[in-house]
Formats: structure tokens, sequence, C-alpha cells
């Protein structure tokens, strides 16, 4: 039920530089939005404003319409897993996860029930008498998820909270976050830096860097259209090819070699940097447009990554099925004109 | 042998004990709570000057006792401001009184327990405390359900400093508060005199209750970790 909205928000600490700037967003009601951007670009900060942690040097920000910048923490009803846990070390993790209920004076027969019942989705009945200092990296990480849904708070801020678990939890916890958000109508923002998380959980991913944010879309969009050349690389594994081009009123040449491709809005002629993710360049024995030289292979069990080079650029080809190729192999290659995506060389934003 | 019997069970002997422990007792209750207080202030907040702050409270460390017990005189004596507002507010100066025993001992036993109050709140990981405020604790709650406990060590341990040193405090209590026996004469006081006129009985015996006390001290520390 609850909606946030960031108004031109920035943020500097003492004296500093702005680490974000001019933050101006408006969450759905209860959306789930993911932060994904470089180390450093402010998504932490963004939470603990949020949360009320730090203070928002200009902006307003605004929960259910009201203004919170001057609320304390503990009466903006939310819940938050830290990046590095931040749990009570002098505490059972029992103690730990009934922290919250008992500062909001609830029974003791209910916070029994509401500690176990959280301790059962994260996996940690077991673990419930033991110390922080007892636990493993991803059980203390649990413990804080933990911590965190068991006060069913209506926003929900999460710091990478996955980070540190094996791949089958963390698969496991995706999807029990992501239930959790449906069941408990949570307005949720998320940190991470794991794709598959960002694409598979958010409604709507917001992109950051240095503190400004760079696009706004629901994951396809985000992937499909990536509004700056940043967003294309930053989006996607592994990363798109970046070859120079040329945009003429005949075709558009990637790396010298002219194709057939053309934008019907594009007339004039420019230079233009080419974006091609590495499953759009397809092995075509037949009609190459290009014929590559094999670096290196990476196989991943269903999909297999070439290394390859073209001239002097280096490409990513991602192509469907084990493959087998050694070093030195013509590598032949092509693709389909709608996947193209094409950039300002100075601006880097995208040409549509 | 039955004399040394007698000389324990004496009140001279006894009396500088009691008034040793009453006032290191007393310093060390007001000290551990003002120096953990002065502590987590100083340890969280950061305002205008406050260097020059946490410089004069650790300065009592530094200070040569004498210089303590000169200030202290100054600053309370008789004709000073604060000397006139307290004989105005109890009848009588503080000067040479058991209460300004307790005085001098919070002044130089202060400091220790102020430092090891700030650093070991200087540890504490600043998300654990904010983990608190998210799960909706108030100032009061983090400090006393989650500062205090994980600052423990430090805090005890400050205790037990502030508490010898109390215990040891010699020149400021000589000044400031005399040699009244019954009164202010503390066990060092009455070491030092003992020696000046060679009761040197008296002066082992003292100094014997001195290292029992101080041993049960330190071995109550090793014991607690
Ligand atoms: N307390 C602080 N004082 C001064 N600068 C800070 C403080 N906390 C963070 N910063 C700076 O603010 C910027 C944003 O930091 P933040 O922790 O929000 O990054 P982040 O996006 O969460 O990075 P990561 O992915 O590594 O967690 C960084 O440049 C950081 O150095
Ligand atoms: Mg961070």
């Amino acid at each position: 039920m609850t909606q946030l909205i960031f108004e031109h928000i920035s943020k500097s600490y003492h004296s500093g530089e702005p680490v974000i700037k001019d933050f101006h967003f408006e969450t759905k009601e209860q959306e789930f939005i993911v932060f994904v951007g470089p180390s450093g670009c402010g998504k932490s900060t963004i939470l603990k404003m949020i949360a009320g942690l730090e203070n928002i040097t200009s902006g307003r920000l605004i929960i259910d319409g009201k203004e919170m910048n001057n609320v304390p923490t503990r009466e903006r009803n939310l819940s938050m897993v830290f990046q590095n846990y931040a749990l009570y070390p002098h505490m059972t993790v029992y103690q730990n996860i009934a922290f919250g209920l008992k500062m909001r004076k609830e029974k003791k027969t209910d916070i029994k029930k509401k500690v176990l019942k959280a301790a059962e989705i994260t996996g940690l009945t077991g673990l419930l008498t033991r110390k922080p200092t007892d636990l493993s990296g991803g059980q203390r990480q649990r413990v804080a998820l933990a911590r965190a849904i068991v006060c069913d708070n209506p926003v929900f801020l999460m710091d990478e909270p996955l980070s540190n678990l094996d791949a089958k939890l963390r698969t496991q916890m995706r999807r029990e976050i992501t239930l959790l958000h449906k069941r408990l109508a949570t307005t949720t923002i998320y940190v991470t830096h794991d794709q598959t998380e960002a694409m598979t959980m958010a409604d709507r991913i917001i992109v950051l860097k240095d503190g400004s944010i760079q696009q706004v879309g629901t994951p396809h969009e985000i992937y499909e259209t990536p509004a700056n050349l940043f967003v294309a690389s930053f989006i996607g594994s592994p990363g798109i090819n970046v070859l120079e081009g040329k945009v003429e009123s005949n075709g558009i040449t990637i790396d010298g070699i002219p194709t057939i491709f053309s934008r019907e809005n594009l007339r004039t002629t420019r230079e233009a940097l080419v974006g091609i993710r590495p499953e759009h360049l397809i092995i075509d024995e037949y009609n190459p447009l290009l014929t590559a030289t094999v670096e290196d292979l990476e196989t991943l069990g269903a999909d297999t990554i070439i290394y390859a080079k073209h001239n002097r650029i280096h490409l990513t080809i991602k192509a469907p099925g084990l493959l087998s190729f050694s070093k030195g192999d013509p590598l032949p290659l092509s693709l389909t004109g709608e996947h193209l995506l094409l950039f300002d060389k100075e601006s880097k934003k995208v040409i549509l | 042998m039955d004399s040394l019997l007698n000389n324990i069970t004496s009140s001279t002997f006894l009396s500088p004990i009691w008034i040793s422990l009453k006032i290191a007792i007393l310093a060390g209750i007001i000290v551990v709570i003002i120096g953990t207080i002065a502590g987590y202030f100083l340890a969280r907040r950061s305002f205008k000057g406050k260097a020059v702050v946490e410089t004069i409270l650790m300065l009592p460390m530094v200070l040569p006792p004498t210089v303590v017990g000169f200030l202290l005189i100054v600053i309370f004596g008789k004709n000073s401001w604060a000397g006139q507002a307290i004989t105005w507010l109890f009848d009588r100066p503080i000067i040479f009184t058991w209460w300004a025993a307790v005085l001098a001992a919070i002044v130089v036993s202060f400091p220790l327990m102020y430092q090891s109050a700030k650093s070991g709140f200087l540890s504490i990981d600043r998300d654990i405390e904010d983990a608190a405020r998210v799960d909706g604790a108030n100032d009061w709650k983090v400090f006393w359900l989650i500062s205090v406990p994980l600052a423990s060590k430090a805090l005890i341990s400050g205790a037990i400093l502030s508490f010898a040193r109390a215990l040891g405090e010699f020149g400021a209590t000589l000044m400031f508060a005399g040699n009244i026996p019954g009164e202010t004469q503390t066990i060092p006081i009455a070491i030092y005199l003992a020696i000046d006129s060679g009761q040197m009985t008296m002066a082992w015996l003292w100094v014997g209750a001195m290292i029992i006390i101080s041993f049960i001290i330190l071995l109550t520390i090793r014991v607690k970790e």
C-alpha cells in the first residue's frame, strides 16, 4: 500500500562532493525496485537516507504522502537488511530475530510464533540458540534476512541480502523474497550486483552511476533499449560488444565492414558506436558477415562463451549448446539488424 | 603475636581502610556513570571545539597530583565562587572534608573511565546501532541494549582501573581533603605518615592490606575474562 517519492534528493557527506545528485523518482505501490550500479555509486547511501540513518542534504523524501526528512528512524516502519548484516553480536539468533518485535512490545507468545516462522522460511530453525560469531557468512546473512521479514513492515530495504549464499540457496531465497513481497504487499528497494537477481526479481530497475540515475525501466526495457552505453555495458553478462561504426544512407558500416542494415530515420552520415549483445552474434558458416579468429572458450553447461578477435577488435559470442573450437580456428559470424544498438560517439547516448 | 592481633583489630588500623574503600567505591560509581556518558557522547557526536574538550577531560591524568590539588583548592576553596555556593548550600565548605576526598578521587580517576568507555564505544560497528534503530529502538534503548553490552569489556576494565586509581590517590587528596583521622585519612596517607613517624609495623600492615585489595581487584578481572 506504500509509495515512496524521492523529490530531487541530493546528498553530500561533510563538506565533500555530492555522492547522490538529483535523485528523482517515484515508486508505484507495492513495487519491487532493484538498484544496480558499480561499487561506490551511492546505492547504500540512498537506502540509508530512506531509513533515516543518513540525513538528506537537499530534496524531499515522501512516504505515503508524508514528508519523512526529519522523522526519526524508529517511526518510519521499515525493515532493512544491511550490507554487512549488522547482527547484534551479543544476542542469540532467536534474540536477534525477536528484537524488533520486542521493541514494538508484542506479546511473548506472538513473538515466539513469528520468530519460528521466520526461522523456518530462512532455514535457521536448528540454529536459534547460537550466537552470530558461531555462524557461517551465509547463515549470518539469513539471520539478517529473518530479522527483516519478521516485522512485516510496509517498506523493505535490502542491501545485497543474498551476496554470500551458495548458488542453490540463493535461488531458493530469491524465490522466498519474491513470494514474501507478494504476500506481504511491501514496497521493496533491493540492491544487488547480481544480474540474474536484478532481471528476475525487479518490477523496475534503476541503474546508477556516480550518484546519478542513468535509466529507470523494466528489466526488459533496460536490456533491450538501454538509454546509453553505460547501461548497455553494465547490464548483460557477458558484456555487450562495442564496435566502431558509421551510419550511411546505404547501410551501417561495422568495424569497416559494410552491411545492409539501415535505419529508416537516419539519413545523414554520422559516426557511431555499435553495440551487439554476445547472444546476437550468430555462428553462420553459409552467409557470414565477418570471420573472426577464436581465442578462448568457456563452457557454461547450457551455453558456450567464445572469445574471438576480428581485426583488432575483441568479440564475445554466446552460443547455445556445448561447442568445441580450438584457439586459432576461424569463426564465421553473422547478425540480425534488429538487435543492433547505436550510440552517439560523443554523448554515449543511444541513437533511436 | 597478641599485639599484632590487637593492631589488626584496632580502629587506628581499620579506619583508613574503610575510609579508602568508601571513597573509592563512591567515586568509582560516580566516575563510571559520568565517564560512560561522556565517552558515549564524545564517541558519537562531532562539534566545534571537540578536540579541546577531549584534551581537557584527559588533563587530570597527566597533571601532577599536586597541580590537581592546587586547582581543586582554587576552584572549591572558601573564597571561590563554587566554594561559596557549596558553603551556602551545605552550611560548611567542602575543603578538608570526606567529600573533598571523594571529589579528588573522582577528578583523578575520571580520565581512565572516560578513555576506556570512549574507545569501547568507538569500536562498535555503527551499523549495529543503526539496525536497532530500524528495529524501532529509541536512543536510550540503543544505548542500553546495544552499545553498553557491546562495550562492556572496555567499561568493566575502565571501572576497575578507575577504582584502583581512586584507591591509590594521595597528593590531591592530602592537599584538598587534608589528613583528618577518621574522616579523610586514607591508606596511602596513613602509610606515608606511619613511615614518617617510624611506625614500621603499622606501615607494613597497611601496605599488606593495599596489596591484598589490589590483588583481589586484578584477580576479578582475570576471572571475568
Ligand atoms: N560515512 C561516509 N562519509 C563519507 N563518504 C562516504 C560515507 N559513506 C559512503 N561514502 C561515499 O559515498 C559514496 C557512495 O557510497 P555507498 O556506500 O552508497 O556506495 P554503494 O553503491 O553502496 O557501493 P557498494 O556497491 O560498494 O556497496 C562512495 O564514494 C563512498 O566513498
Ligand atoms: Mg553498498
